[in-house]
């Protein structure tokens, strides 16, 4: 028995021409998170999930320099995460959290880039995540965010600016005599002109301030180290005296100023991580991404007052072409199989297709012309995915004219491409092999799930095809949807749920597990923290059965509940992602046990955000997101072995972000958000 | 010392449970019912319609568009930390 790595689904486009070369047309970026601005005023980003860091100039108009392959050699990264750099040296530092260590780049004003030195990995040392990093009066800090202490604790490491270890902060103490504050998870970090620390502490959705010697600085509008009643903390920056938090509210950039009080919003975002102040007055950098872009904002954060709401002026965005053929964006969940039984992807004209595509490509570069610098934040990335949805449709057209379809719908692995828009599908799980498949999905589609009733339902049009089940986190409708071989589309069959807490009502709905004992559609409702039964009627109507569960930490209760599984007996399993344990519940919602506790460990039942979770022929599959890993046990809850591995060597099946998985077949499909692509793990009893 | 992940797990636990009595947007909730409303017309109109591609691909289009207006800029924020 055992569970071994063997290939993923998702085309790498990384591949640049000439160097340098215009940054339009030429850039597909893959979850870019950390920038910086060198000596010379050129742009540095972390292409993180492309294991390579790029340099621009400063109009972000060319691409200057890439550096950098996969692999943990003197000029490799395993994700390059954050950047800063040196105030006085041309050195630039790189967090190579992969490699679990941090890079000194030495550049010259021609763009000779060389590695000064590698630190962090010694054994004295031992960073287990070198995420933020930021430099001042000679030393350097590392938030170093898997790093596990006495009492599980992360911690900030110390090191002379050229990487001599100095020390470790494990706790700060408050200049006011409070209780010690820790930290968990730590990523971003940032200075005040003081030299004052701001450190986005994820795991407990703070901003803690401390000075070098691990001492709290309070902010005097909280009377405490921190800020809190952030909806997420991934990162921070100092920006014009003001602390900006991405994330702090959803979608938005939460500003406070250096006493801790609100401000008000930046809108328009979505999951931004990384603000980098750029040498024009104010403005900024800032990447997101899930949306693979950087861009450069303008704003003036003195005028952002009384917790109003405000948009930045975007001047540029750049990287965000993420739907080559093969490519995937932002995917999140699969169903189906891969056969290789299939005759192959037909493609009747392939010249007529390719002129038409050249065609949309002019038309897409003419809306994105339309959309001049200046354009408010919200409207540039409403504008961004109204092109790209009308795009989708545009090629869902083309390949309806041109009868470019799959040969045998009813078989064949399908991937919920969400940052496309669309559902891909391959026949033979080859790298390169996914392919569009019908129509554009709504935005925010994660979850689907395959349902072949017993018996063929009023209106139902081909009953070889089963009905795919689709989850929308932000409309809360569950859509069944059906194969009509007039239109060459799926087409809504039936519909349910809707936003809202009520009970027939759903609320972030994410994953869904059909019950294989009576074909009922179980929904994880992780908004309204319950578990939602609904049952389609002989009549192909579908009504709710029951639901179960609230939110809280008791047994019975969920914090997140993210997926679900039922096995042939009909015992639902639950990923109660916040508690950090699977609970087991009976067909009627009773509660019977649970397993797993919270800790780090890529070879137990400690689970730390356990994400995702199916079964096959009696065996679970627990994908847990912090730990990186797939843990299987059986169904009594007993832990059997695991993969792990986190980072984003595509050969080696490490994880980042992974997403909903799926077990066929003694094979495990396990989607990675960030990574942008499918793997595929191989199960043997 | 309790570990650093309860207590983790308790601050957030309670900010969500602070949260909780403010329900969801009210305008999304009025945005996904009269979408609900838009689907049911499309089942319908396919049903009836179904021979007529062209106006079956338009009602999926209004339908799609609708949607999309509505809650394209929100996007999802996917698995967390």
């Amino acid at each position: 028995m055992g569970i071994s790595y063997h290939s993923y689904i998702g085309a790498t486009v990384d591949q640049l021409p000439p160097l340098p070369c215009s940054a339009s047309g030429h850039l597909s970026l893959s979850t870019p998170v950390g920038s910086c601005v060198d000596k010379f005023g050129r742009v540095w980003l972390a292409d993180t999930a492309h294991n390579r860091v790029l340099v621009f100039d400063a109009n972000m108009d060319q691409i200057l320099a890439s550096f950098g392959t996969v692999g943990s050699g003197s000029e490799q990264f395993n994700m390059p995460f954050r950047l800063v750099t040196h105030p006085d040296k041309n050195w630039i530092y790189v967090t190579d959290i992969g490699n679990f260590r941090v890079h000194i780049l030495a550049y010259t004003e021609s763009l000779e880039i060389e590695t000064v030195k590698i630190f962090g990995n010694e054994p004295e040392v031992a960073l287990r995540g070198p995420n933020g990093i930021v430099v001042h009066n000679g030393k350097l800090c590392v938030a170093d965010e898997f790093y596990e202490g006495q009492h599980s604790e992360s911690r900030l490491v110390i090191f002379s600016e050229d990487g001599q270890y100095e020390r470790t902060i494990e706790q700060i103490i408050p200049d006011n005599g409070g209780e010690a504050v820790h930290l968990l998870w730590p990523q971003g970090l940032s200075l005040d002109k003081d030299g004052n620390i701001y450190i986005s502490n994820t795991g407990f959705a703070t901003v803690v301030r401390c000075d070098w010697q691990g001492k709290g600085v309070t902010f005097s509008a909280t009377g405490k180290c921190y800020i809190d009643g952030l909806a997420l903390s991934r990162g921070v920056s100092v920006i014009q005296n003001r602390v900006l938090i991405p994330g702090g509210k959803a979608n938005a950039i939460s500003v406070y100023d250096l006493n801790g009080q609100f401000m008000g919003s930046l809108d328009g975002f979505f999951a931004p991580v990384q603000i980098t102040e750029f040498n024009d007055p104010q403005t900024m950098l800032i990447t997101e991404p899930f949306l693979a872009s950087l861009q450069k904002h303008t704003v003036n954060l003195a005028t952002l007052k009384g917790g109003k709401s405000r948009s930045t002026k975007v001047l540029k965005a750049i990287g965000d072409e993420r739907d080559n053929p093969g490519q995937l964006h932002f995917v999140t969940s699969v169903v189906g199989d891969v056969t290789q039984t299939q005759s192959g992807y037909s493609s009747n004209a392939p010249l007529l297709e390719h002129w038409i595509e050249h065609q949309l490509a002019l038309q897409d570069q003419l809306l994105k012309v339309m959309q001049p610098p200046g354009l408010p934040s919200w409207l540039s990335i409403a504008l961004s995915a109204q092109t790209e949805w009308v795009q989708r449709w545009q090629q869902t057209m083309v390949r309806v004219f041109l009868n470019d379809k799959f040969d045998d719908p009813e078989d064949l692995l399908w991937m919920m491409d969400s940052g496309n828009y669309q559902l891909q599908a391959t026949e033979d799980g080859k790298s390169d092999s996914a392919r569009p498949i019908s129509l554009p999905m709504l935005p925010g589609s994660l979850g689907i799930a395959a349902l072949t009733p017993n018996k063929p339902l009023p209106g139902q049009l081909d009953y070889s095809v089963p009905l795919l089940v689709v989850s929308n986190y932000l409309s809360g409708i569950v859509t069944i949807l059906q194969y009509n071989d007039t239109l060459g589309e799926l087409v809504p069959y039936t519909v349910f749920g809707g936003l809202g807490t009520g009970d027939e009502q759903l609320n972030q709905p994410q994953g869904i597990a059909i019950d294989p004992t009576n074909n009922d559609i179980l929904i994880a409702d992780s908004g309204n923290n319950r578990i939602c039964r609904w049952r389609l009627s002989d009549t192909g109507g579908p009504f709710l059965v029951h639901t179960f569960g609230r939110l809280g930490s008791e047994h019975g209760e969920f914090h997140t509940p993210s997926d679900i599984t039922v096995d042939e007996q009909g015992q639902c399993f639950v990923t109660d992602q916040n508690n950090n344990r699977i609970e087991v519940f009976d067909s009627h919602g009773k509660w019977l046990r649970s397993f797993g506790k919270e800790g780090y460990g890529t070879a137990s039942e400690s689970f730390l955000l356990p994400t995702s979770i199916d079964h096959e022929n009696g065996y679970l599959f627990v994908s847990d997101l912090v730990n990186r890993a797939i843990k299987v046990f059986n169904c009594s809850g007993e832990f059997l072995e695991s993969f792990s591995g986190f980072g984003a060597d595509r050969d080696k099946g490490q994880l980042w972000l992974p997403y909903l998985l799926h077990v066929k077949n003694n094979k495990v499909y396990l989607p990675d958000c960030a990574l942008n692509r499918v793997n595929v793990y191989q199960f043997n009893i | 010392m309790e570990s650093v992940f309860k207590r983790a797990q308790g601050k957030k636990l309670s900010h969500r449970k602070s949260q909780e009595p403010n329900g969801v947007c009210q305008k999304s909730e009025a945005d996904s019912k009269q979408l609900m409303q838009q689907f049911q017309d499309v089942i319908k109109h396919v049903e009836t319609n179904a021979e007529d591609e062209g106006s079956c691909k338009d009602a999926l289009r209004r339908l799609y568009t609708s949607h999309e207006t509505s809650f394209s800029a929100k996007k999802v924020t996917g698995p967390h930390e």
